[in-house]
């Protein structure tokens, strides 16, 4: 079967669903324009402004896409090509999509407050001092399961090893222009552009062959350094290129699939248990960001809900975000399923899932008249890029996090003591330290700890929005089933991934695993008991 | 009669793409106690400054919209678009794409300022006489 089938079933299934679905949760949550938005109310110009729905959603999009909804679809492929291509197509529909939309609408409903200070308000002091542990360990994993993946994808790929570090040196120089020198931004982006064609160029003609240990530990060293900088000097103008390859890369991919046309070669259905683990719940935990994430309630929270011009924009915005953002996963998946399961096998096993995405990208660019080389380089070089920004982001928050945990109020004063934990370098070097003792493993053991993370963040948005409709007296089943079922995955996927990893002799990934499942459990607990009290309080069954 | 156009083109303080880790202004600031963004903070300020004005002086009369340069999925075909709709000169046309530095204004097409941290009374001076002359 053709691939652009899966595609346009894929594609039509989510217009239905926008239609139908999308529609009826905006009457579900009582969208009604004539009520203003916190962009109108608090419209100050500087974070409150009303943004026109199209505006918004290309922000929106930019920042909730990246190399996760890439890299879980095709290392979710193993389990065959129908079920993980039913999970992303239903779980965006009634999970991801609605997710994402309600919480842009219980942030605007909250005076445009952020998920996290929504939460605070629902679970108290203790949930939050648990929530920074989980918000920890979380970080901790990405930047192993991200550090791993890239280095991995380096090893395979040394073209994109050099390109990447050439395009730190392009963007700090694009900052210096752009950001220091006010340098056009259209001129700053031609020559950065320029400059990353070159980039790729050189990569391909003097690849960086490095060993992987050797990759992790420059990466690591790396995000030490980017994450204590003022962030003009890298990440603002490496965003700002990130932002153009972004879209480079979607409408080269796009467009190239069509020209390409590849054939479904993988299996529909591979079995319940595969080398990654049980069907339920490793599948739905591994393809996180194409299908549900809870790290996008944190956006939609934060500048989309401050930012909204009317309540009905919300489902486009949030609903029709997730959905496009489901299609991207739809073609990563695409790129793993078009290859015979040995063959896969052996290049999921050779170089990692962004090398076997960029290989399947790299064959649709070829239609489009760029050498098989560039454009494995160019994809490579784009999903590494997000990588690296999310390396850096995460090291910055997880030592801020740390920092926190270790900050007690001084009673007589009311001052902040610090001491050793408070220490910015400290943290800084406790957290990488222990990202680095993982990243040295199997990304493939790693990547469902980490999945299995973002996935509780998801459900504890959603027990957020639950308890909110609770409280207002709405019904709220429509977040509360998805936000069950989230919590049953979790908690069972790090219960089969602690046994797995005990087995394995993996302790410190079973130490990490252990604490989110007792962190899961307690949240579960809590969930439940404020479910209860809001029934308990209005008359209304939660 | 079709409403002018007035396009604020500034970086808001946060990163993007950077799936699956946010950083956002005010979130950072929470976490973190920190202002990260504290490069953008005199030009996200002068700017808001000029979009409450300019809201004030004509509201609904005119689209105005506050656009971030790295969300190219909008602002570029909305330039474009502008620049056509407007009939803006071939000269104008070219300073409008090649000569925007970050935070810009454009109206009806036109780029008004460039570059300037601090927006000046010019600014809606010419924005006036644009809209008086259209």
């Amino acid at each position: 079967m053709s691939a652009l089938v899966l595609i346009a079933i894929a594609l039509i299934l989510f217009l239905v669903a926008y239609k139908t679905y999308g529609t009826y949760l905006a009457k579900k949550f009582d969208l009604d324009d004539s009520r203003e938005t916190p962009a109108h109310t608090f419209n100050d110009g500087v974070d409150y402004v009303p943004a026109k729905a199209p505006v918004l959603l290309g922000h929106h999009f930019a920042s909730i896409a990246g190399a996760a909804p890439i890299i879980g679809p095709v290392t979710a492929a193993v389990f065959g090509w129908v079920p993980a291509f039913l999970w992303i197509v239903l779980g965006g529909i009634f999970l991801g999509a609605v997710h994402d939309f309600s919480s842009i609408v219980a942030s605007v409903r909250h005076k445009g407050k952020s998920i996290g200070a929504i939460i605070d308000s629902t679970i108290g002091d203790t949930g939050k001092r648990l929530f920074n542990i989980f918000a920890w360990l979380t970080l901790v994993l990405i930047i192993a399961a991200f550090a791993n993946v890239v280095a991995k994808t380096f090893v395979k790929v040394p073209e994109a090893g050099t390109s990447s570090l050439l395009f730190i040196a392009i963007a700090i120089l694009y900052g210096y222009f752009v950001y220091r020198n006010n340098f056009p931004v259209v001129l700053g982006t031609i020559i950065g552009v320029a400059l990353l064609i070159f980039a790729i160029w050189f990569g391909v003609q003097y690849p960086l062959v490095l060993s992987f240990n050797t990759w992790v530990a420059l990466m690591l060293i790396y995000v030490v350094i980017a994450s204590v900088v003022p962030v003009w000097i890298l990440l603002q103008p490496r965003d700002y290129l990130n932002s153009f390859l972004l879209y480079a890369m979607l409408g080269g991919a796009v467009i190239g699939l069509f020209f390409y046309n590849p054939k479904i070669e993988f299996v529909a259905f591979a079995g319940f248990e595969t080398d990654l683990g049980w069907m339920f719940p490793v599948l739905f935990v591994t393809i996180a960001c194409g299908a549900i994430s809870g790290f996008h309630s944190l956006v939609s929270s934060g500048t989309t809900s401050k930012q909204l011009n009317k309540e009905s924009d919300a489902k486009l915005i949030g609903y029709g975000g997730m959905l496009i953002e489901s299609t991207l996963a739809i073609i990563a998946l695409i790129t793993a399923i078009m290859l015979s399961q040995g063959d896969y096998a052996a290049s999921l096993a050779d170089g990692g899932p962004v090398a076997l995405f960029s290989r399947g990208v790299g064959s649709f660019l070829e239609t489009l008249g760029f050498s098989y080389n560039v454009g494995v380089t160019f994809t490579s070089l784009v999903v590494s890029a997000f990588a690296l920004t999310t390396l850096d982001t995460a090291t910055r928050l997880g030592r801020y996090i740390f920092q926190e945990l270790f900050e007690s109020k001084d009673k007589a004063t009311g001052t902040t003591k610090k001491n050793i934990g408070t220490n910015p370098y400290f943290a800084t070097i406790i957290t990488v330290l222990a990202a680095g003792s993982l990243a040295v493993g199997n990304w493939k053991a790693i990547w469902p700890i980490f999945g299995s993370a973002n996935q509780l963040l998801a459900a504890i948005a959603l027990l957020a929005v639950s308890v909110w409709l609770a409280k207002i007296g709405k019904k709220n089943g429509f977040v509360k089933y998805p936000m069950y079922f989230m919590f049953a995955v979790t908690l069972s996927a790090l219960a089969q991934l602690i046994y797995k990893n005990i087995l394995g002799g993996k302790f410190v990934l079973s130490f990490v695993a252990i604490a989110l499942f007792i962190l899961a459990i307690v949240l579960a607990g809590f969930a439940r008991k404020t479910l209860k009290q809001v029934s308990n309080n209005s008359g209304v069954s939660a | 009669m079709s409403k002018d156009s007035i396009i604020i083109v500034r970086e808001q303080d946060e990163l993007i793409a950077a799936c699956c880790v946010p950083f956002e202004g005010e979130f950072v600031r929470e976490v973190g106690k920190e202002n990260l963004f504290s490069n953008q903070n005199d030009i996200i300020q002068s700017t808001g400054e000029l979009y409450q004005r300019l809201k004030g002086q004509y509201g609904d009369l005119i689209n105005l919209d506050v656009v971030d340069p790295r969300n190219h999925a909008y602002l570029f075909p909305r330039l474009v678009k502008d620049i056509f709709k407007y009939r803006v000169s071939l000269w104008q046309a070219l300073k409008t794409i090649f000569a925007l530095r970050s935070p810009a204004v454009v109206c009806n097409g036109r780029l008004i300022s460039s570059g300037q941290k601090q927006l000046s009374s010019k600014v809606i001076d010419e924005i006036n006489e644009i809209i008086q002359q259209s």
